[in-house]
């Protein structure tokens, strides 16, 4: 019986130890059912800048991407057919993170996007939403709360997943794969 | 003439602020795509200290056990640029602190609080060190407890001939 319950004591330490390395630390945000941090932005566009603030009342797709992220480019089409279909109803939203104007604007230019694109310029809007890396996508509802995060390229079920949960304002499960998120882990200057 | 030189170098220098601005600054003072990398906020020798402090204690979340003060990624320079404005701001080491927890969960901190459940992950590496001691002791006692006598020492031909001699003698007398 001693020795039972030794070998027991000792599995739960195992399993608890692996468990704890396995699990995936990016995907879960303790943002979700948190009110979205505000952020003004500048855009690429126009002399302009977007905040969150303007939005209030409509659900917002937020997503954080850089022209030299390969798993950006594999969502550009999808965001962009998203924003034809649902928007100005469903506001979608790009920030740049980390990434030179010239880059970014080949990258609008080549995906031919027309929503609000803009840059982190200082990586201040990046750290307020705790991001790991791009892309990743925050989907924000009418009343400013977080209702979920996708990490990785979004597909276009994935969109219509998230866009019917925004208009339903319930908060979904994070989802994604952390595996095509591209850390901002390049060495920086 | 000296006055005319102090003039001109003021008109100069006068230009060249304007157009330092110029480039920084986007047309209605807004912020623009086009902005550089913001200067690095100014501190005091105290301030610095703290802004060191608060970098130590936390994860640089994109690398492998590395903290934002020692990593050299994108990611710990935006958060160190955070923690630098929030210092200069006036800002606590624990609300600092709590700011990233809101945004990474307490997986942000390299040293987790001394409090509920992460009170295991501080005493675990000591109660398992005291229980293989005590495992150790225990089993060593065991041992010790349990060393078979010696055997007694296996008779040879000559004892067992001795022995038979006696017998006989004892029954003829």
């Amino acid at each position: 019986m001693k020795r039972f319950l030794v070998v027991l004591i000792l599995v739960g330490v195992v399993a608890m130890f692996a468990w704890a390395l396995s699990r995936e630390q990016t995907l879960a945000s303790p943002l979700v059912g948190q009110p979205a941090p505000a952020f003004s932005m500048p855009l690429y566009a126009a002399d302009s800048t977007v905040t969150l603030e303007k939005l209030r009342g409509t659900p917002v797709v937020l997503n954080f991407w850089a022209s030299w992220c390969l798993s950006c480019r594999d969502e550009a089409r999808v965001l962009e057919a998203g924003w034809q279909r649902y928007g100005p109803g469903v506001a979608f939203v790009g920030i740049a993170v980390n990434d030179d104007e010239g880059p970014a604007e080949d990258f609008i230019r080549r995906y031919g996007k027309t929503y609000h694109l803009g840059s982190d310029v200082d990586g201040s809007v990046a750290v307020d939403y705790g991001l790991y890396g791009v892309p990743e996508t925050f989907f924000i509802g009418r009343d400013g709360t977080i209702l979920s995060r996708h990490i990785g390229p979004l597909t276009t079920a994935d969109l219509q997943q998230r866009i019917a949960e925004l208009e339903t304002g319930t908060v979904g499960e994070s989802g994604g794969d952390p595996s095509r998120v591209q850390p901002l882990s390049i060495e920086g200057s | 003439m000296r006055c005319r030189r102090i003039a001109i170098l003021a008109l100069l220098s006068g230009v060249l602020a304007q157009s330092a601005t110029a480039q920084t600054a986007a047309p209605g003072g807004e912020a623009s795509v086009s902005d550089p990398a913001p200067a690095p906020v100014a501190l005091t020798p105290e301030q610095e200290e703290l802004a060191a402090e608060i970098e130590s204690m936390l994860k640089c979340p994109v690398c492998r056990s590395q903290s934002v003060r020692t990593s050299r990624s994108f990611m710990a320079e935006d958060m160190s640029r955070r923690i630098r404005q929030m210092v200069a701001e006036g800002k606590s080491k624990e609300e600092i602190r709590e700011y990233f927890v809101a945004r990474y969960g307490d997986y942000i901190v390299l040293a987790p609080r001394k409090e509920g459940f992460t009170w295991t992950v501080w005493l675990l590496p000591f109660a398992l060190v005291l229980g293989g001691a005590v495992t150790i002791v225990a089993v060593a006692r065991r041992w010790r407890g349990t060393v078979p006598p010696p055997p007694p020492p296996a008779r040879s031909s000559a004892d067992t001939y001795m022995q038979r001699l006696e017998q006989e003698l004892e029954e003829t007398e």
